[in-house]
């Protein structure tokens, strides 16, 4: 693969992950009292936009590419989920995690070679 | 309530199946809308909206709704930490379904990146259940 198609391919999973969230935390903020209509709609617009992002990347990566090839990058919206996480909320990251990192890299890598 | 038990259709665990195969059908239609049509739009390009024109793409869209509605479902009835690692087989259905249904060839490293993925994704899928709990 390309590397602007690998950086697609990662590209469109932090949209997908990032998208997912937002629409989290909408859906969290119905709970309140008094429904903080300003904060679901900021949030439910931005998740929505960045899944729009993801679908069309998405269908532009599988014009050009095998989904064999493509899909296996799925595997790294897990990581990523527990990546933003540790980066953003400073949760502790398992050894066992740490390995499976490694192996979801490795093995996008595989996928990805020419 | 009398009786809590589901019956066997709403069952979490078949319904993580369906959702697996409803996923995996909804990749291939999506595939097959993707490439159907490049819409006037150079296939180099990033973005492919030329997709929507065609009916695989829809098919694709509907089957992934449907899949995540019941993935929702399936939620109420099964931890996270369980529904994520059982989700993983995925990994296994999409590229099966791509190689029967699109004749895609799955090479050595191709496959053994697969299962690398697959082996990753379910070390990792308790500690990501939290960390979406927590997000």
């Amino acid at each position: 693969m390309t590397y602007l198609a690998i950086g697609i391919c990662v590209l469109c999973q932090i949209c997908l992950v990032a998208g997912h969230i937002l629409l989290k935390h909408a859906m969290n903020a119905t709970h309140a009292a008094p429904r903080p209509w300003a904060v679901i709609s900021r949030n439910v617009a931005g998740g929505i936009a960045l899944l729009n992002v993801w679908f069309f990347l998405w269908l532009g990566l599988l014009r050009n590419w095998d989904l064999s090839r493509v899909f296996p990058f799925e595997g790294l919206s897990p990581l990523l989920l527990m990546l933003g996480a540790w980066m953003f909320l400073g949760e502790r990251v398992p050894p066992r995690a740490w390995l499976g990192i490694v192996l979801i890299g490795v093995g996008v890598s595989l996928v990805a070679q020419p | 309530m009398r009786n809590t038990r589901p019956a066997w259709f709403l069952n979490p665990y078949f319904q993580l199946g369906v959702s697996a195969i409803m996923l995996s059908a909804a990749e291939i239609s999506l595939k097959i809308g993707a490439t159907a049509d490049a819409g006037g739009a150079a296939v180099t390009a990033v973005f492919n909206f030329g997709a929507i024109t065609s009916f695989a793409t829809w098919i694709g869209i509907l089957l992934y709704v449907l899949s995540f509605m019941i993935w929702l479902h399936v939620l109420r009835l099964m931890p996270l930490t369980e529904a994520y690692s059982l989700t993983n087989v995925v990994h296994i259905t999409v590229p099966a379904a791509a190689w029967f249904f699109l004749n895609e060839s799955i090479s050595t490293n191709r496959a053994l990146g697969i299962s690398f993925v697959l082996c990753g994704a379910l070390l990792v899928a308790a500690p990501s259940a939290k960390a979406e709990e927590t997000l």
